[in-house]
Formats: structure tokens, C-alpha cells, sequence
């Protein structure tokens, strides 16, 4: 209550409830919590960090990187106040790169890292050295917001009762503890001087990123699918993995069977949403390569000199050599823009890649990829920043990345999305979507115009065939089949009393569900006649309704 | 009866492994046995079936001698089979790069139609046939609480001989190796080995002749009392022998190393077999006017492995020399992970 006309100042605080919720994790994701720890490795002048994630068994987590370390005195400024970095916005460092000393720009300047391994961890050590001493420091780090449960008779972290944390939130205090370190020195040997490094142990993962990471939350709904691990040999062969699973679960979809999508493989994701994520090389396919379309942006990547391996995956930007073939006879189609000014001195890069008549596989890469200093904001954006047209299935037919400086003040403190009430991020905006409004989009429409889809043509020839034969004979067809007729591949066609047969052993027959849905109204619409098939029954509805539609609309 | 394998055993077993991976002993056996077989081979580079042992000390040995090669990042044509999921995770970090595949399962369950897991034993029978295979088992071959009259081990052995059989596979490395006690043997197992080597004295002059000669015997029992170790070689590797028969294969060379555990309190001793085996190819008859049946007497083989000198490494005689010998070498392959190496703090 104001007790006199006298203005009373009054300290805006943030509640204790506040942080205890940031400090138990403010990331997405396992991989957005990863991603943090692989930023602090670049910002630290690694050119390698690998991550060991002990999958399928997710026992411990092991990030291990060649960076400058950390001293034991700027360690202590982390633990004691999580958000203070000595990190500047803009900073560079140098980094000791295969050949010659370079500049970098670092990525991060909040100093959350511990954040990431507490929403990942219960019980962390960490050791670090750095260059030109024999002396560096282990850490044991015991983050109170966990409780430690025996499932199986395994040690595991759960989260402790929001009830019970919140017993915890009543103290008033300047600073807000959220667990305890064990800081001790220690020594190596004389040999190791000029090294230096830090290792991460995350010695107690949480149960709920395992559940995650091993893809068991949908047991309840799908359980078939709850302990499915795939092995995979190389990066390049889960990048195949995760198409070829969309193939299969389009393909499935005509026996009418209910399967799980792409995210099944959530291992897989998780790798593929670091690759996506990282300052990482592209892969040595040759459109990457000396003297390509994308020589310059793939020189950028190489330039930062730093490797992921997780697992022994060796991380690469996730572009298949499959992803750059043609496709229904068609190659896909490069737009770029290089070095050009969005706002101020604030520059940005950009590729766009179409891909004619054919949808981006996995879908996943649908969109666009925006990078501040390489590293992304994000996954890719299907709607492409918020594109103010509708463009139909033209977006699915694209992919691309840019790369800006000056988004980091736009940036959300997750690094995973933009404030988008930012004058930097509306004019970058502005100046993505004038590129989509005249250059891709306009490109788009006369390509189509010019040169027609192979699978409409595809369509069309079977239509005319069938038009040909329906001239020929009087009697109506009630039944269209599609069949595999042996032995007879070159007969398109076989009419067999009111049963029309499509021979799918004909390769030019061969269609997908779309293809056949669209002939079969086509038939139906130009005779004017009721036809069932044995896998469209559920759509003669629908071709009914559009039928009475187009007459109403004819009428009026 | 399904072999069942508990956590308890898994996690013995992994001591175990562990311990071999490090032993110099073990690496004597890898630097000499299996690389003078494999060389015999003649193929370069092989495709290599191998069991669960993390630091997969041999997939990185063979590659340093050349035999597996690394495209890609992954040791190419090499398939692992790993018992549970944590065995699969240790199996991949500590190698230095990936293998072409990797299997969760027991490799003697995966073999026969026990296994429930349609999808591996698949993966698994459509990778086979391969060039060596190598059975390093760190337990017996039929334990004696084993009651089924042929032990999932020897089970997984003749189903392998029949798969590298169906795939045309016609001369390839075997390595069996196994605990070799003979009071940890089921004893109708081992009534079985006294049966073929009484057998072999009885109809084989050869073998008679040679038993006497080397281990002044004439009687298998006696054998089995007198020389337990030998007369256990010598019986296991008939029954082995046996497998070899119904698919046509036959022995183009054999040996057998000891591997002695004795500076623990019980005495352990590991049996490391090496078989070159081949196509039987009928011999050619003298006279033209042979119309018999060509047989392969494969079995009969048994003869060559009536020996005393087999090579025996003992901890308590040959650990100290082979420390020195191979300790930078065992060093290096251990340090070969895809983890960024990183000092240790000193004590």
C-alpha cells in the first residue's frame, strides 16, 4: 500500500520459480541440449569434438573436444553464476587449425552450457587443461533437481516432484542454487604440457532423454515399434535410412496399413539433427566440390575446420549424393545469392535448391535452413520464414540454407528460433521472401509451364489409352483393376466383361496412390459413369461430391 | 533348450574379455596363430566374422596387418555379433571406426531358430559366407548343467558350416576357441569323446599307433584319466571333424594353442583351434578301373592332432616376455577409439 504522494521505486525481481524452471533446461531437445555443449567446443577453438553416447545403452555420455580448455578461475566464475561468460558478442579466438593458425568467430556469449548438461545429467565430471601448464581442474558436478531412482536394478535420474522443488523456491536469495560441484586441481604428466582439452562426463542421464533418445515414449500407442535399433555403418547410410523409411511407410500406405513415420528412428534423428545443427564440412559429393554451383559455400564450412564424430559417425551437412539425381528426368535447379546486404553492414548468403516434379526426401529438409556463424537456428522452416503466399506443393519442392550475420541479437537464448519482433530478423525476412517472390517462385511457374510434369504426361497417355478403347466398345466399365498380368508386360490394357485391367506389370503403368486417384477421377468425371475399384472404394465419396460440385457450379 | 545366458554371466563375461583383450599372452596367439592362417588364406582383404570383445582387439590387429580395410569410415566386411545392448555400445566406442554391421544377440542363438530376432538372424544369414570366422568364446563348449544332446555351441558350429556350405563358400579360416577344463564338460559329452577316440583305436591303425607312440596309451579311458588335457584335444576335435563331413569340407591344415591362466588362484586353461578348411576334392583314382565311392574321410584327420608340442603359453613362465614384446603394440590398438584421446590426471 502507498502510504504518501512521495513515487516509491521498486525493484522488479524475477521469482525463484522462474529459474528453477530455466535451470531445468531450456532446450527442445537432447540434440539442442548437445548442440549447446558442441558450440562451447567451437567457441573454445576445437577443430574436433566427438560425443560418445554409449546407444543403445545411454549409460553415460562422453563429449570429449581439443579446444583451449577452460582455467580453473573461469570455471568458477561458470559454476558460481551460470549465464556470466567472459564471451563477448562478435568476439573472434584463435584456432589451431591443420596448417595455420586461424580467426573464428565465436557462436556463443551467455554462458548456459552447464545448463545443457544439467537438463541432460544428474551427475556430471568434468576435466579440462589448458595449454602451457601441467595443472588443470575435475569437477563433479551434482545437479539437486534429480532423484535418483533403481529401475532394474540400474541407477537413473528422474526429475524430482514439481511440488517438492517448490518447497525449495520459497528462499529469497541473490543467487539461485540449482546443485553442487566438487572442484578439485590436478596434475599430468610433464608430456602433456602443450595439451590441452576438455572432457565432459555425463555419468547419470536423465530417464526421460534416454526415453527419448531410444524412441520408447510412443510404447503405449505404437509397440511394435518400441525397441527397433537399426544398425548403421556409416553417416551416409542412416541419411539413406531416414529417406528409404518414407518410401516404405508411402508405399505401405496402399496396403492400407497403419505405420509410424520417419521419426521412428529417433537415434537416427538425433545424429541428423547435430549434422543439421553443427558447423560442420558438406559431404565430399561432387556439387559440393572445386568448381561447382556450391563451391563458395561449402569453402566457408571447410574453412571453420571442425569435425563431429559421434559414435563414430562422422558428421557431414546432410545431403545424400541420392538427394542431387535426377528425378523423373529431371535434375535439380540451384538459386543462390552471395554476400548481399539485408540490413545495414548485416550480410547474408543463400541456396535454394528445386527439385522439378518430385517432392525434397527426407522431409524433413522441406524448407528453409537459417545459420548465424554456421551453426543453425533452428530445423528447416516449411513455411520459409513465414512466406506471405500460398505457393501449394511447390514448398515441398524445396530446400535450402542461409547464412547471415548479424541474427544473433534476434536470436531466442535457445539458439532454436528467432524473436521474431526484431528489426534485424524483418528485414532479413524481407529480403529472403523478395528472393522466393522474384527469382525462385516466377522460375517455378514457367519451368512448369514450359516442360510438363513426366508423371502428369504418365498419367495422361494411360487416360488417352483408355479413352481409345472405351470408343471402341460400347459396353460400360463398373470395375477398374489394377493387376499384375504375368507374362503380358507390353499390354497396357485388358478389358475383361464390365472389368477394366490395368496391367502393372507394364512399367509405364506402374503409378503411385496420387497417379491413380487422379485417373480414376478423370475417368469417372469424363464418362460420367460410377466405377469402383477394390482399393478406391473409400474415395467414390468423394469423386461423388466433386461431381455434384463441378455441375452446381456449371449451373450457376 | 535355448542356451540362457543371465546378467550375471554377461557381466563375467565381460571381465573376462576385458582381461583377454589386454592379455599378451592372448595377443601372441593373434600375432601367430591367427595371422599365420589367415595369411594362408591368401585373400586380401577378408570378410570376418567375430564375436563380441570389446576393444574388438582383433578386427583392429587384422586391420593393422592389412587384412580388413577402412573405406568410409567402417572397417569393411566385418560383422560383429554382440550379446546385449551395452556389449553393442562398448563394441562401437572403442573402435576406432565402425564396423559394416553389428548384431545384438547371442551368435549360438542367432544360428539356430531359438532367436527370436527375425530381422538380425536375417541380416546375419544374408551376410554370410565369409573368409574367417572366429569363434572366440570365453566360456565352454557343452557345459556340464548343458542337457540337450548337441550344446547350442556346437549347434552354431555346424549351422555356420551349412550356411557357408549353401553360399558356395569353398575354403575359409575357422578359430574355435573355448575353456577347456575338462570337470567343467557335461560328462555324457565327454563319454561321447571317449567313445570316437575308442572307437578310432579299435578300426583306425594309424591312430592306435600314433596314440602309443606320443602318449604311451592304448585306451581311451585310461587316456582320458592319465592326460585329461590331451585326450580332450585330441576327442573334441574328432567331434568337430565330424561337423565337416555332411557338407563335403574338408581339414587343408589344423593347430592348437594352449593359453594357460595360472597366476590366479584356480587354474584356467583356454583351447585357441585353427582349422584351414577346404572343398573335399576327390582324389584322383590310380587305376581306371576304380569304381568305388570316393569318400571323404575328413575325420581321419584326427591323426595329425596326436601331438605333445602344440604351443602352451603359460602367465606364470611367458607373461613377463610377452609384456615386453607386445605391450606397445596391445597399447596402440586399445588407444584406437573414435574418442579424441585425452591425458589422464595423474594419481
Amino acid at each position: 500500500m502507498i502510504s504518501s504522494n512521495k513515487p516509491e521505486i521498486i525493484p522488479i525481481e524475477v521469482s525463484s520459480r522462474i529459474l528453477r524452471h530455466i535451470s531445468r533446461g531450456i532446450y527442445r531437445s537432447p540434440a539442442g541440449a548437445l548442440k549447446e555443449l558442441i558450440s562451447n567446443s567451437y567457441d573454445a577453438g576445437a577443430t574436433k569434438v566427438t560425443i560418445n553416447t554409449n546407444y543403445p545403452s545411454l549409460d553415460t555420455i562422453i563429449i570429449t573436444d581439443d579446444g583451449n580448455g577452460i582455467s580453473e578461475k573461469s570455471f568458477r566464475k561458470i559454476i558460481s553464476q551460470i549465464g556470466f561468460s567472459d564471451k563477448k558478442l562478435g568476439e573472434t579466438i584463435t584456432v589451431k587449425g591443420d596448417r595455420k593458425e586461424f580467426e573464428r568467430q565465436i557462436i556463443g556469449h551467455y554462458g548456459i552450457g552447464l545448463l545443457a548438461i544439467g537438463q541432460l545429467t544428474k551427475e556430471a565430471i568434468i576435466i579440462s587443461k589448458t595449454e602451457g601448464t601441467l595443472e588443470g581442474f575435475k569437477a563433479d558436478i551434482d545437479f539437486e533437481q534429480f532423484e535418483i531412482v533403481q529401475k532394474n536394478k540400474i541407477k537413473t535420474a528422474v526429475i524430482k516432484d514439481e511440488a517438492e522443488l517448490e518447497k525449495l523456491d520459497s528462499s529469497q536469495k541473490a543467487k539461485f542454487p540449482i546443485g553442487e560441484c566438487t572442484l578439485q586441481r590436478v596434475r599430468f604428466d610433464k608430456t602433456e604440457k602443450e595439451t590441452s582439452f576438455t572432457k565432459i562426463e555425463l555419468t547419470l542421464i536423465r530417464e526421460d532423454i534416454k526415453r527419448v533418445i531410444k524412441g520408447e515414449q510412443p510404447t503405449k500407442l505404437f509397440p511394435e515399434i518400441s525397441k527397433q535399433h537399426v544398425y548403421s555403418a556409416n553417416f551416409e547410410e542412416i541419411l539413406k535410412l531416414l529417406r528409404e523409411k518414407e518410401k516404405k511407410t508411402a508405399d505401405t500406405k496402399i496396403k492400407n496399413q497403419r505405420i509410424p513415420r520417419l521419426k521412428e528412428y529417433f537415434y537416427e534423428m538425433l545424429l541428423w539433427e547435430l549434422a543439421t545443427y553443427s558447423p560442420v564440412a558438406y559431404p565430399g559429393i561432387k556439387e559440393f566440390e572445386t568448381d561447382s554451383e556450391l563451391e563458395s559455400f561449402s569453402k566457408e564450412a571447410t574453412k571453420l575446420e571442425f569435425d563431429v564424430v559421434v559414435d563414430g559417425f562422422i558428421l557431414k551437412k546432410p545431403y545424400e549424393k541420392y538427394f542431387w539425381s535426377s528425378k523423373k528426368g529431371y535434375k535439380p535447379i540451384v538459386f543462390k545469392w552471395l554476400n548481399e546486404k539485408y540490413y545495414k553492414n548485416n550480410t547474408a548468403s543463400a541456396f535454394i535448391v528445386y527439385q522439378p516434379g518430385t517432392m525434397i526426401r527426407p522431409k524433413i529438409m522441406q524448407g528453409v535452413l537459417v545459420r548465424e556463424r554456421g551453426v543453425s537456428v533452428g530445423l528447416y522452416d516449411g513455411t520459409f520464414l513465414n512466406y506471405p503466399f500460398n505457393e501449394g506443393t511447390k514448398f515441398n519442392s524445396l530446400t535450402g540454407e542461409i547464412f547471415a550475420q548479424g541474427l544473433s541479437g534476434a536470436m531466442n537464448i535457445d539458439r532454436d528460433s528467432f524473436n521474431q519482433a526484431s528489426t534485424e530478423y524483418l528485414e532479413f525476412t524481407d529480403w529472403f521472401h523478395n528472393k522466393l517472390y522474384k527469382v525462385v517462385f516466377p522460375f517455378i511457374k514457367k519451368y512448369q509451364q514450359k516442360k510438363e510434369s513426366p508423371s502428369r504426361t504418365k498419367n495422361q497417355e494411360l487416360l488417352l489409352k483408355i479413352f481409345e478403347l472405351l470408343s471402341k466398345d460400347k459396353q460400360k466399365i463398373r470395375k477398374l483393376e489394377f493387376q499384375e498380368l504375368k507374362g503380358e508386360d507390353k499390354k497396357r490394357l485388358k478389358k475383361s466383361g464390365n472389368k477394366l485391367i490395368i496391367n502393372t506389370k507394364h512399367k509405364e503403368n506402374r503409378l503411385n496412390i496420387t497417379q491413380r486417384e487422379k485417373l480414376l477421377l478423370a475417368i469417372s468425371l469424363i464418362t460420367g459413369e460410377y466405377i469402383t475399384t477394390e482399393i478406391f472404394d473409400d474415395v467414390s465419396d468423394e469423386i461423388e461430391n466433386y461431381k455434384s460440385k463441378l455441375r452446381s457450379d456449371a449451373k450457376r | 533348450m535355448k542356451s540362457k545366458i543371465t546378467n550375471q554371466n554377461y557381466g563375467l563375461m565381460r571381465n573376462v574379455d576385458h582381461l583377454m583383450a589386454q592379455c599378451p599372452l592372448k595377443h601372441e596367439i593373434r600375432t601367430t596363430l591367427w595371422k599365420s592362417y589367415i595369411q594362408g588364406l591368401g585373400a586380401k582383404p577378408i570378410k570376418y566374422l567375430t564375436l563380441y570383445s570389446p576393444p574388438l582387439m582383433d578386427v583392429k590387429f587384422l586391420h593393422k596387418m592389412g587384412f580388413i580395410s577402412v573405406t568410409n569410415s567402417k572397417y569393411d566386411n566385418v560383422v560383429g555379433v554382440s550379446l546385449d545392448e551395452k556389449a553393442v555400445a562398448d563394441t562401437n566406442s572403442q573402435t576406432e571406426h565402425r564396423l559394416e554391421l553389428l548384431l545384438e544377440g547371442d551368435i549360438n542363438s542367432l544360428l539356430s531358430n531359438a532367436d527370436k530376432s527375425i530381422e538380425n538372424k536375417k541380416k546375419l544369414f544374408e551376410s554370410f559366407p565369409f573368409d574367417v570366422i572366429n569363434l572366440d568364446y570365453t566360456d565352454t563348449l557343452h557345459a556340464s548343467n548343458k542337457t540337450e544332446e548337441l550344446s547350442p555351441h556346437f549347434s552354431a558350429i555346424e549351422n555356420l558350416l551349412r550356411l557357408q556350405y549353401k553360399k558356395n563358400k569353398d575354403e575359409f579360416i575357422l578359430f574355435i576357441t573355448a575353456y577347456a577344463k575338462v570337470d567343467l564338460y557335461n560328462k555324457y559329452f565327454l563319454g561321447d569323446l571317449v567313445k570316437f577316440v575308442k572307437e578310432n583305436i579299435s578300426h583306425t591303425p594309424n591312430f592306435s599307433s600314433k596314440l602309443n607312440s606320443t602318449f604311451k596309451t592304448k585306451d581311451a579311458n585310461e587316456f582320458k584319466k592319465a592326460d585329461p588335457n590331451n585326450f580332450f584335444l585330441i576327442g573334441l576335435i574328432k567331434f568337430i571333424l565330424r561337423f565337416l563331413k555332411p557338407f563335403n569340407y574338408d581339414i587343408k591344415s589344423g593347430e592348437a594353442n594352449w593359453l594357460i591362466r595360472n597366476r590366479q588362484p584356480y587354474e584356467s586353461r583356454l583351447l585357441h583351434l585353427a582349422f584351414h578348411i577346404q572343398k573335399y576334392v576327390p582324389a584322383v583314382p590310380k587305376k581306371r578301373t576304380y569304381v568305388g565311392k570316393n569318400v571323404n574321410f575328413v575325420e581321419h584327420k584326427s591323426v595329425r592332432f596326436i601331438r605333445n608340442n602344440f604351443l602352451t603359453l603359460e602367465e606364470k613362465k611367458d607373461y613377463d616376455r610377452l609384456f615386453k614384446l607386445h605391450q606397445n603394440e596391445i597399447n596402440e590398438l586399445n588407444s584406437m577409439t573414435f574418442e579424441l584421446r585425452t591425458p589422464a590426471p595423474k594419481e
